[in-house]
């Protein structure tokens, strides 16, 4: 049963060795295939658009993930320390000084995420309301 | 032609491939590098993730298409903890537009000791829309 089969297999097999066409067919349609497919990246990295995404990539904002992770960790600690010492209430005797800190304070409710803002925000409220911190 | 189309959107997909995981691979070495310095209490892992259907929007990715941070703290983080992980990523509005525009829609932040973890839909913090209204 098993020879009979392997004889068969080799009738099939046999043919398409032989066939020095096909091996030629094989070859050229890889060619072409690597040919069509060098020519469409050429052309893509040559095309406007690519040009365009790239001119447009060098101009983003480059990201800043160290400020990032200083906000995750850091903010919270300053923007607490800051909040308790900028409170307009703390300055209610003061009318002048009252109004730069409820402007701070707003500044500072809206950074609340941001560390380098609430830096700056730290300065100018120790400029500005002759805090310590 | 409608081949071109086919092109383009394979090596747009490359290209976007390409730039999420050099954006995963630089957070992951700005988290190390702030969990060595002794800037972040806990380190920060980066990584894909399946995402949530529900979050889905028009420029979402076929697949992966949730932005993972798991928190090597070796405990469970609560619930407020990784409310100050999120708000610190989701304030920073060119980071979200860049999660977006790179086909991510779901942010997920996670512990290494928990069960839990806290999920936010990306495109409802890019700020757009403005001049719509």
């Amino acid at each position: 049963m098993n020879i009979v089969k392997l004889v068969d297999l080799l009738s099939i097999i046999k043919p398409i060795q032989d066939n020095k066409s096909f091996v030629l067919l094989c070859l050229i349609g890889a060619a072409l295939i690597f040919l069509v497919g060098t020519v469409l990246v050429i052309r893509h990295y040559y095309s406007a658009r690519f040009q365009l995404k790239k001119k447009l990539y060098q101009n983003t904002e480059i990201l800043d993930l160290n400020s990032t992770i200083n906000n995750m960790f850091c903010a919270k600690e300053l923007y607490d320390s800051l909040k308790g010492k900028c409170h307009p209430d703390n300055f209610s005797t003061d009318l002048e000084k009252f109004e730069k800190a409820t402007t701070i304070f707003s500044l500072l409710v809206k950074s609340k995420y941001n560390y380098n803002a609430l830096l700056a925000l730290k300065e100018k409220a120790e400029n500005e309301l002759g805090i310590n911190l | 032609m409608p081949w071109i189309n086919v092109w383009n959107n394979i090596i747009n997909w490359f290209s976007e491939r390409t730039e999420r995981g050099k954006l995963i691979r630089s957070f992951n070495t700005a988290a190390r590098e702030a969990f060595v310095a002794g800037v972040a209490p806990t380190m920060l892992k980066a990584s894909m993730s399946k995402g949530n259907k529900e979050y889905r929007h028009q420029f979402s990715a076929w697949i992966n298409t949730g932005f993972r941070l798991q928190a090597l703290s070796g405990r469970p983080l609560p619930k407020k903890e990784m409310q100050i992980i999120g708000q610190a990523i989701l304030n920073d509005v060119v980071l979200v537009r860049r999660l977006v525009a790179l086909g991510w829609d779901t942010l997920e932040i996670h512990d290494d000791a928990g069960i839990y973890g806290c999920r936010w839909k990306l495109i409802d913090y890019i700020s757009i829309g403005g001049m719509l209204e």
